[in-house]
């Protein structure tokens, strides 16, 4: 899995490719934490690029979500297809996250 | 008569051993010519089953291996798992609570309830002092050439 780091006006956009599975999440939760660490307080997760994500990307997230919120921070997510949003949606997933469908909106909604 | 495919692999209780899974996965999806759109959910199970079963059970002994086959029958792409860990079934965990709210939330329990919910039908038995676990989804072969996103 490579994960691509871009800053976007105020915001960080960080886009992984490829699985977020149970042999590739760490890299992920180290890449956010990393950009969290690094005072990023706006961040966009792009998936268009993930073909699918399992429960340990999901934990990742919630665990990233959870430290947004302590820190006054905005988490949007973008570029879900069908596979992510049909494990983001068996898991009740939706409701917790700011969900754009394009980078750029999702950017302009961290940006509020 | 035409038997019907069928692809063993035994891996280690570890990263190295799901990830040799996932490829031997991909192998078998390439070589059947299957659709993608029907063989992500099989990895995500796949991926759920192995981390478990690692977890909960093999992880303390490095040594263990998983005996992990994929077959087609009937239309359905057959995943069985077999180890030799302690006794486990992951169908007796509690559904998760998929409502709370994000404060509430915890990852416990996600994996086996994605299980369910991907695959059509999932089986634990315990055989021989090892652990089985079956689970199938529907999944048609795709027409060779006609290649799909990755």
């Amino acid at each position: 899995m490579e994960i691509a780091r871009v800053a976007v006006g105020e915001s960080l956009v960080v886009a992984p490719s490829g699985r977020i599975d149970s042999t590739t999440s760490e890299a992920l939760e180290r890449a956010l934490a990393a950009a969290l660490d690094g005072g990023a307080r706006r961040v966009v997760v792009d998936f268009a690029d993930v073909t699918y994500i399992s429960s340990v990307g999901l934990r990742v997230l919630l665990i990233v979500a959870k430290r947004v919120r302590t820190e006054r921070g905005t988490l949007v997510l973008c570029g879900l297809g069908d596979a992510v949003r049909q494990v983001f949606d068996l898991a009740g997933f939706l409701p917790l996250f700011a969900v754009e469908q394009t980078r750029e909106l999702a950017v302009k909604r961290a940006a509020v | 008569m035409v038997t019907e495919p069928r692809l063993t692999v035994r891996v280690a209780a570890g990263q190295d051993g799901l990830r040799a899974a996932a490829g031997a996965l991909d192998r078998f999806e390439a070589a059947n010519a299957l659709d993608p759109e029907a063989v992500w959910p099989v990895h995500v199970a796949l991926d759920e089953v192995l981390s478990n079963v690692v977890r909960h059970g093999t992880g303390g002994r490095p040594n263990s291996l998983i005996d992990v086959t994929f077959a087609l029958e009937a239309g359905s792409l057959e995943v069985t798992v077999v180890d030799d860990g302690p006794e486990w079934d992951p169908l007796t965990l509690p559904p998760p609570d998929t409502t709370a709210p994000l404060d509430a939330r915890r990852p416990g329990g996600l994996g086996v309830h994605l299980v369910r919910n991907l695959m059509d039908r999932v089986t634990y038995t315990r055989d021989e002092d090892r652990n089985h676990l079956v689970f199938a989804r529907r999944c048609e072969a795709v027409v060779r050439g006609a290649r799909l996103k990755e």
